[in-house]
């Protein structure tokens, strides 16, 4: 599912719309899972930018037609105080 | 763990004559990065830029070549070829050994000395490059001066990985990068009292246990 995420980075970017196929969905939705996995392994110890790096991401401008991507980054934002960028 | 830094004419080829990393491969590999990099080798450098760590304007336009779309590049001859070119370049450059034979097995032997990247595995999400000073950058590239070899590793998300050399310095800010790399495309390699090697896992951080293992 990797493979779908630098096309979704680099058009996310420039905020160009786009409507996510199925794989295109799954591909963010897993890269969300990813980024939740290590940010509830290592709470507390990461830097601030490190974890803004990761929500500053292009590819998160389609969030919006991944649910499951958005409520598990919308826990993230909640618990770190840090905003998801090119989004909406 | 089979080594890769060598012409092929195409990847199915290269699994034909693979052959199996030894450490006196490594060694020969070792050598001439650890003698480029010998101020650096038990001291940071001192104020260096986040992106110049490590990262010599000398072997910059070289490395470039090797990884043109960084962590995007796709394995092929093309790559090896420039791998073999940007380790030339760099043995070339600084001929005289600064390091003993048993200087380069001593610093490959401790451990988080050795780190595998899946380049193709990575998430690109610059997280790791704040925790690292900038050693791995925001496609989760380890810096070029470090670089060691191309190696084939069971398991890996993409056909090839790079080898490379970690400072004791930077090593525990690479461990916590480990852990904290979403896509775990990172892993320790192990020397082994055998001399043969033990990728330490993706994602998995450098344990006690890894320690006593290693002897």
């Amino acid at each position: 599912m990797h493979g779908v995420i630098p096309t979704l980075e680099n058009l996310g970017r420039n905020r160009t719309p786009k409507n996510l196929s199925p794989l295109e969905a799954a591909g963010l939705e897993e890269n969300a899972r990813l980024v939740a996995r290590t940010y509830w392994a290592t709470k507390g110890q990461r830097t601030a930018q490190s974890l803004q790096n990761q929500l500053n991401l292009g590819r998160w401008f389609y969030i919006g037609q991944a649910p499951y991507a958005q409520n598990v980054l919308s826990e993230i934002e909640a618990d770190s105080g840090m905003a998801l960028a090119y989004y909406p | 763990m089979v080594a890769r830094s060598y012409p092929v004419k195409q990847v199915t080829r290269a699994k034909l004559e693979a052959h199996i990393l030894s450490l006196g491969d490594l060694q020969s590999l070792a050598a001439p990065c650890l003698n480029w990099c010998h101020d650096s080798i038990f001291h940071a450098p001192k104020k260096v830029e986040r992106s110049g760590l490590l990262r010599s304007a000398k072997l910059e336009d070289a490395a470039r070549k090797v990884f043109p779309f960084s962590c995007h590049t796709e394995f092929n001859q093309s790559l090896v070829g420039a791998f073999e070119q940007f380790s030339e370049l760099r043995a070339k450059k600084r001929r005289t050994p600064r390091l003993s034979h048993t200087a380069v097995i001593q610093e490959l032997r401790r451990p988080r000395a050795l780190l595998v990247t899946d380049w193709a595995a990575s998430l690109f999400d610059g997280s790791l490059t704040p925790e690292t000073d900038g050693f791995i950058d925001d496609d989760a590239m380890p810096a070029w001066d470090t670089w060691l070899g191309l190696i084939e590793v069971e398991g890996s998300f993409g056909l090839s990985c790079l080898l490379s050399w970690v400072p004791c310095w930077i090593a525990p800010k690479v461990d916590f990068a480990i852990r904290a790399d979403a896509a775990s495309c990172l892993s320790w390699l192990l020397v082994r009292s055998d001399d043969t090697f033990r990728l330490n896992g993706w994602g998995k951080p450098w344990t006690k246990r890894e320690t006593r293992a290693h002897g």
